[in-house]
């Protein structure tokens, strides 16, 4: 190999460290301006997030017992439904004698119409 | 009508008979664009540059035509694409305006949440200083060897800007060289990926907790990047600045018709002018020669160690963090933007489908971008000085 060719190759090789280290530092000070930059002016809503966090929570526990509150009643509710229904069936649909109510009677003549008229068609 | 005007019907057949390489040119500018379009590598750039070539190559050379054969005096040159080349190219108009759109379409938020991402992006600058000395070694001058070297920064508009300055007879092949490289990424960098990592490695989780970088620090962080880029490496203080305006505009929030021209309209219509111009220099002349193979040998090299650069400084992040930093970003410092992210994505879902580091992939991916730049600007600095 050539003198020429070997101090090309020795400037080569100093061009790759003093490259490397400007382009670290360059990238360096822009991490470091970044991470300043991310301390002097953070996100508003991080700012915020302290007292409306504290708020948050106290609404949301209040908002829990309401919501507790509204179960209970609707489970409440839904039980008396489940009473008053077995009692309208037995009156409904079947007769004392057990024979199909009026109601059940008139249902079912009404279905086998429309079905007769479907069958027309 | 006289035989030899006759014969004017059939110039473009004997124009092939005179120079039969052009028919080589063709073929490639073919496989360019059917790997834009078929395959879908880079379409934005490979189907204008595959065209490039293939009409610069044309019979007569109408599109870029220099010398005096058809009209015109001996040494004169004409042809659409050579005036391209000439007021936009060599100018360094389009490249320094393709930097303005690119920042226009940068979102920092991913390295602006974890800062320590933009190193990696430096690391992977190694690439182009390695490319650089096997320049020299193969016997390239030093004005060559970094305009070959800076493929490595897998950055278009950096290495036009470079070469323009320092190498201007090379434009053409390191230019085709780097944007068909940076088509490639997803064939480059996943087996240097799996060479330097363990499974352990990239199997490692990121959770992205995104922190929301504040509209101030947005804001400023571009003028930062011009101010320090232009008082470090002020050669590259075009670059770096068009690249900090652009992502001005974006970010200010208060020109939003601007941001929205500079990121569609503007790099639309610079792209479609640098693929078929950058294409249009490579003729045959250029192309059939030692020296291009040896420059596309190099450009694989500088991406080869570009990706271990980046993935070797991952590895020590991840040594220094007790395994919270997954190896693999560290190859996104590459800066094709978002193709070398996507690839990192790829590849720790080949290991564990539910894990993401994308996002974390994209701070040195972007980060990549100012490095190159700053890379570029050293050579410019140092180059010229070191040749006299």
């Amino acid at each position: 190999m050539s003198e020429e060719r070997l101090h090309a190759l020795g400037e080569g090789a100093l061009l790759i460290v003093v490259g490397m280290l400007v382009v670290f530092a360059a990238l360096f000070i822009l991490m470091v301006a970044i991470m300043i930059m991310n301390r002097l002016f953070p996100d508003k809503v991080k700012k915020t997030e302290g007292p409306a966090l504290a708020e948050a929570i106290l609404s949301e526990q209040s908002e829990r017992e309401r919501v507790a509150v509204l179960a209970v009643a609707l489970a409440k509710a839904m039980e008396k439904e489940r009473e008053v229904i077995p009692e309208q069936r037995t009156m409904n649909a079947v007769g004392p004698s057990g024979e199909p109510s009026r109601w059940a009677i008139a249902g079912r003549e009404r279905v086998m119409r429309s079905r007769e008229k479907a069958g027309r068609r | 009508m006289s035989w030899d005007s006759l014969r004017n019907l059939f110039e473009g057949f004997l124009g092939i008979r005179d120079e039969w390489e052009i028919l080589g040119m063709m073929v490639i500018g073919c496989v360019l664009i059917y790997l834009g379009i078929a395959r879908k590598f880079e379409p934005l750039l490979l189907v204008g540059i595959g065209f490039g070539i293939l009409v610069a190559n044309l019979p007569l050379h109408e599109f870029v035509h220099i010398g005096g054969d058809v009209g015109g005096e001996p040494g004169t040159a004409t042809g659409v694409l050579y005036y391209f080349r000439k007021y936009l190219v060599d100018t360094e108009i389009i490249p320094l305006l393709i930097f303005l759109g690119l920042g226009a379409m940068t979102d920092f938020e991913p390295m602006l949440n974890y800062p320590y991402t933009i190193l990696l992006g430096a690391a992977a600058q190694f690439g182009v200083f390695v490319a650089l000395v096997g320049a020299v070694a193969l016997g390239f001058d030093l004005a060559e060897a970094s305009s070959i070297g800076i493929i490595g920064g897998a950055d278009g508009p950096t290495t036009i800007y470079t070469a323009t300055r320092l190498a201007p007879d090379l434009l053409a092949r390191v230019a085709v060289a780097a944007y068909s490289y940076m088509a490639l990424v997803p064939v480059i960098q996943p087996p240097v990926i799996r060479l330097l990592t363990t499974r352990k490695e990239r199997l490692v989780r990121m959770p992205y907790a995104p922190r929301r970088a504040s509209k101030t620090a947005k804001i400023l962080f571009p003028i930062i990047v011009a101010v320090v880029g232009g008082i470090l490496v002020p050669r590259a203080a075009p670059l770096i600045g068009m690249f900090a305006f652009g992502n001005l505009l974006r970010e200010c929030l208060v020109v939003e018709r601007l941001s929205d021209t500079a990121q569609n309209a503007l790099m639309n219509t610079v792209v479609i002018i640098l693929g078929i111009t950058v294409g249009s220099t490579l003729t045959a002349a250029a192309f059939f020669e030692w020296e291009t193979i040896m420059i596309f040998v190099l450009g694989c090299v500088a991406f080869i160690f570009a990706t271990a650069g980046g993935v070797l400084l991952g590895k020590l992040m991840y040594w220094i963090s007790g395994g919270k930093v997954n190896p693999v970003i560290g190859a996104a410092g590459v800066s094709a933007v978002p193709m070398a992210a996507r690839v990192c994505q790829k590849e720790v879902q080949r290991e564990d489908p539910s894990n993401f580091v994308l996002m974390h992939a994209m701070g040195p991916n972007v980060a990549g971008v100012i490095g190159t730049a700053v890379a570029a600007g050293v050579l410019l600095a140092l180059v010229p000085g070191m040749m006299d």
